[in-house]
């Protein structure tokens, strides 16, 4: 991180500028890939990068570089954009000054691991993988990146943050009737590598979900009511609200900000929905400080169905006139940062798991996402489903997309269960270029009334 | 195994990027965005290392993916030699020489157009981009291609939120000729599609004609693209696997992979491993004709790299495409339009790439689409979804439009793409 502090430039060279901020980070990553027996890649990077991004007159200029020793010239670029765009109403919200310096949160960190004990421990899952019965592909994937931060800006905020992201994924393909399925054990952890010695503990109940894939039969679409479990649940709040709550997208829209203004009822009595950047690092969206040098803090979104606060970064906050969240966010320096999620989740209920059952009679419990997109129209793809007839658990289902209106949907939450589970998967947040982001979401396991299902 | 001498290639990516962007009809922020990264493969003792770095001169990175090798995937492949190139000039000295002052010049146009058709209290987000990239790859054989492209990519949303209901309308273009592209044209697409959109609905569960957009064919065929990989045939798990010369789609269909389509940022004479590009085809009357092969994909099984490989910051090289390029059809997509009783326009879907696309299986909502009735699009679709498997959908094919549009395609790659009118498509709604 001393190699990076160097190139800081100081205050005497932003003069005239109304507020600057500069991002530098140095990055080191592994990856390898084993599959069906035979190592398929090993990819390791070395990666720079930075950015200058100020304000000047209301308007923003941005200048993003990989060479730390250009900062000076992308300081220029970045004023002569902000020139350019010749005045405006942007401001910030301005915070005092700082310093503090972040550790990393691993047990054994990923330099201390010897190259060879990260290749051994893929091979030996995929090994495992490829021993069950049926599987006709077994591929393990692992990565960890290393990467040191330093952010500096002109409120004197200086922050030095190493972070370490360990990511993996174990996965099964199988074959039903020729058609292939697939399901992994997966996760994105801001971890060591004792995150991945922990995934070999979930490769039997993985290879156990490829079964239940392969017994399944296509879902019928049509209207359902369904139970979703914590995995799917989160995807809905972070795909659903979570994105719908990014102030950036709607701050400069009064017809949006009217819908979307605190106090509003949006949703059932029973729902609560929290974005919280402090849980730990078993949970990828965990930071201690923003891209905008906030500090992560814990935002209760919805109450009891009342909209209380949004996400903010520190321009959406002064132009709504409310408290920054901390949740600006960058994939990485080459990136201006935009309103992100962390770690997002719905809060438990009181239900039990049966008592949700008897609730839904007949319907659809549907477990896992291969995916989603969001907003106020949001779709999702379910892993497995299995229908529900007369509160009882009966045939798994596959094949099918639940679907909906956002509004509608936070309505027709009815109950929530007891426990919650926060996943925080492989895959991460995308929005426009700026994809994998790494998140995490859950919660409980949620009823949902009327829910449209998307199948043949 | 053959055990080689030392090889090497490595592929050297470096953009420059001016983006421009317009929030609620204001300007509000112009950037600067330069990036550089080169991939490198070292070829030793019949197996390939590789490395990816922003930093490192040549000498260094070559070394690092040399101490990788012994570790590596067994890999027996032959570099390719230089060779003649065909052309596929994708850079414009217009484009080039567009600032930011131009950028703010066109967004402007497509703000205020749409303020004196639409009236000025509804915001229009619009953002450009002109990008300037330099793709070079060299190899141990005395490869040493260079290849600069331009692009200007121009995109609007305009939305309407009321309670229960955002009406979102969205426009993109892009091409690496300035010239090719029209904001006056985009104000009047996307008033139209504002209008054709006032009223919602809903649908019963049902099936029925459905055309297709030029965006949302890339995403319907998804599934299809999945199968074309050559990672997918090498392990066998593309259903495509021995269909080749068979029929898979409708005989209306017919599709290349065009690295020397004009006006596109992604044509290019050779790919990210210095394989010379060629037009191929894809898809030839419905009949498959090729996958889409790596060099070590190709050896793999047994075939020939197809080029339109990629390479990325994490990666060893993956197959792709240059540009995605469907043949146009006979009737204008208006007429085909007006021959549509009751069906539904879908612009753009979402979740697309989600279901089991190895499959073949879709299952999409829809962001942007319309309900046809007699012969035009009445009203704007709501928490509707269709699903399918591309196998059986892209066999009922009624009509392929002769008019087409340029667009982003899969995975980072360009298309151009006609309107297609399927029979018979399942759709869901509330």
């Amino acid at each position: 991180m001393e190699s990076l502090r160097k190139y800081l430039p100081g205050p005497a060279d932003f003069r005239g500028v109304d507020y600057w901020e500069v991002r530098l980070e140095a990055e080191a990553a592994t990856r390898l890939r084993v599959k069906n027996g035979d190592v398929e890649a090993i990819t390791p990077s070395d990666t720079a990068r930075g950015n200058v991004r100020v304000l000047l007159n209301g308007g923003w200029g941005f200048s993003s570089f990989n060479h730390p020793g250009e900062v000076k010239e992308h300081l220029a670029r970045a004023v002569a954009c902000a020139r350019s765009v010749g005045g405006g109403d942007a401001r910030v919200l301005a915070l005092g000054p700082t310093e503090d310096r972040v550790p990393p949160r691993c047990e054994r960190h990923p330099d201390d691991v010897p190259f060879r004990e990260k290749l051994d421990t893929a091979k030996s899952y995929e090994e495992r993988i490829r021993a069950h019965a049926g599987v006709v592909t077994a591929e393990v994937a692992y990565e960890d990146v290393v990467r040191y931060k330093i952010f500096l800006n002109s409120e004197g905020r200086l922050l030095e943050t190493e972070e370490v992201v360990t990511r993996a994924v174990a996965r099964a393909t199988g074959k039903a009737n020729g058609v292939p399925e697939s399901h992994a054990a997966n996760f994105r952890y801001r971890a060591g590598f004792e995150a991945f010695e922990a995934l070999g503990e979930e490769i039997p109940e993985m290879l156990w979900g490829l079964e239940e894939l392969l017994a399944a039969r296509d879902a019928r679409g049509g209207t359902y009511d369904c139970i979703v479990n914590p995995e799917l649940a989160g995807v809905f709040v972070h795909e659903a609200f979570g994105h719908t709550s990014e102030a950036d997208s709607f701050y400069r829209d009064p017809r949006m900000a009217r819908i979307m203004r605190r106090g509003r009822t949006l949703g059932s009595p029973a729902l609560t929905i929290v974005d919280d950047p402090t849980l730990g690092p078993k949970h990828a969206g965990s930071l201690a400080y923003d891209d905008e040098g906030v500090d992560g803090r814990r935002t209760v979104l919805l109450e009891e169905g009342v909209l209380i606060a949004h996400l903010h970064n520190r321009a959406t906050a002064a132009r709504l006139g409310e408290e920054v969240t901390g949740n600006a966010r960058a994939l990485n320096a080459s990136f201006p940062p935009l309103v992100r999620m962390t770690n997002t989740f719905i809060e438990p209920g009181e239900a039990t798991f049966e008592e949700l059952l008897s609730e839904l009679g007949d319907g659809l419990y549907v477990k896992d996402s291969r995916g989603g997109t969001g907003g106020e129209e949001f779709t999702f793809n379910a892993r497995v489903g299995y229908l529900v007839e007369g509160g009882e658990i009966t045939r798994p289902v596959k094949n099918f997309t639940l679907a909906g209106n956002l509004f509608t949907t936070l309505k027709n939450i009815v109950l929530c269960s007891r426990g919650r589970e926060i996943i925080s998967s492989a895959g991460g947040c995308g929005r426009g270029e700026q994809v994998p982001l790494p998140v995490s979401c859950g919660g409980p396991h949620v009823l949902i009334k009327n829910a449209l299902i998307g199948g043949r | 195994m053959r055990m080689a001498p030392r090889s090497y290639d490595i592929y050297r990516l470096a953009k420059d990027v001016t983006p421009v962007n317009f929030e609620a009809g204001e300007l509000t922020g112009i950037q600067g965005k330069a990036a550089v990264f080169s991939a490198c493969r070292v070829l030793e003792g019949g197996r390939a290392g590789y490395y990816a770095t922003s930093t490192l001169g040549d000498e260094e990175i070559i070394r690092r993916a040399a101490e990788m090798a012994p570790y590596g995937p067994e890999v027996d492949i032959d570099l390719p030699g230089p060779v003649e190139l065909g052309e596929a000039p994708a850079f414009s000295e217009e484009t080039a020489n567009l600032t930011a002052d131009d950028l703010v010049a066109w967004g402007r146009r497509i703000t205020e157009g749409l303020g004196e058709r639409l009236g000025s209290d509804l915001p229009v987000n619009v953002a450009l981009e002109r990008g300037l990239t330099r793709k070079e790859v060299r190899n141990s054989e005395g490869v040493a291609y260079t290849h600069v492209a331009t692009g200007l990519t121009v995109s609007a949303e305009l939305s309407e939120a009321r309670e229960g209901d955002i009406h979102v309308v969205f426009d993109l273009a892009c091409s690496s000729e300035s010239a090719d592209l029209d904001p006056d044209r985009m104000v009047r697409y996307m008033a139209d599609y504002y209008r054709m959109g006032s009223e919602t609905t809903s649908l019963a569960k049902g099936e029925m004609p459905v055309l297709l957009h030029p965006f949302a064919v890339p995403q319907f065929l998804k599934p299809l693209l999945v199968g074309l990989d050559g990672e997918k045939v090498k392990d066998g798990v593309s259903p495509l696997v021995n269909l080749r010369g068979e029929q898979i789609f409708h005989e209306g269909l017919t599709m290349w992979d065009d690295p020397f389509l004009p006006g596109s940022p992604g044509s290019a004479p050779f790919d990210a491993e210095g394989v010379a590009a060629r037009k191929r085809p894809l898809l030839a009357r419905g009949v498959l004709k090729s996958f889409n092969h790596t060099l070590e994909t190709a050896r793999a099984t047994g075939r020939e790299p197809t080029g339109g490989a990629r390479r990325g910051v994490g990666g060893k090289p993956a197959p792709g495409t240059f540009n995605l390029v469907m043949e146009a059809g006979e009737a204008p997509h208006e007429e085909i339009l007006g021959s549509i009783d009751r069906g539904l326009l879908l612009r753009y879907m979402s979740g697309s790439g989600q279901a089991n696309n190895l499959a073949g299986e879709f299952s999409m909502g829809v962001l942007a689409g319309y309900l046809i009735e007699g012969g035009r699009p009445v009203k704007r679709l709501k928490s509707v979804m269709v699903a399918g498997n591309v196998y059986e959908t892209f066999r009922n094919v009624a009509a392929v439009s002769s008019d087409r549009i340029q667009s982003g395609g899969d995975g980072g790659g360009y298309a151009l793409m006609p309107y297609v009118l399927l029979e018979g498509v399942a759709v869901a709604g509330v």
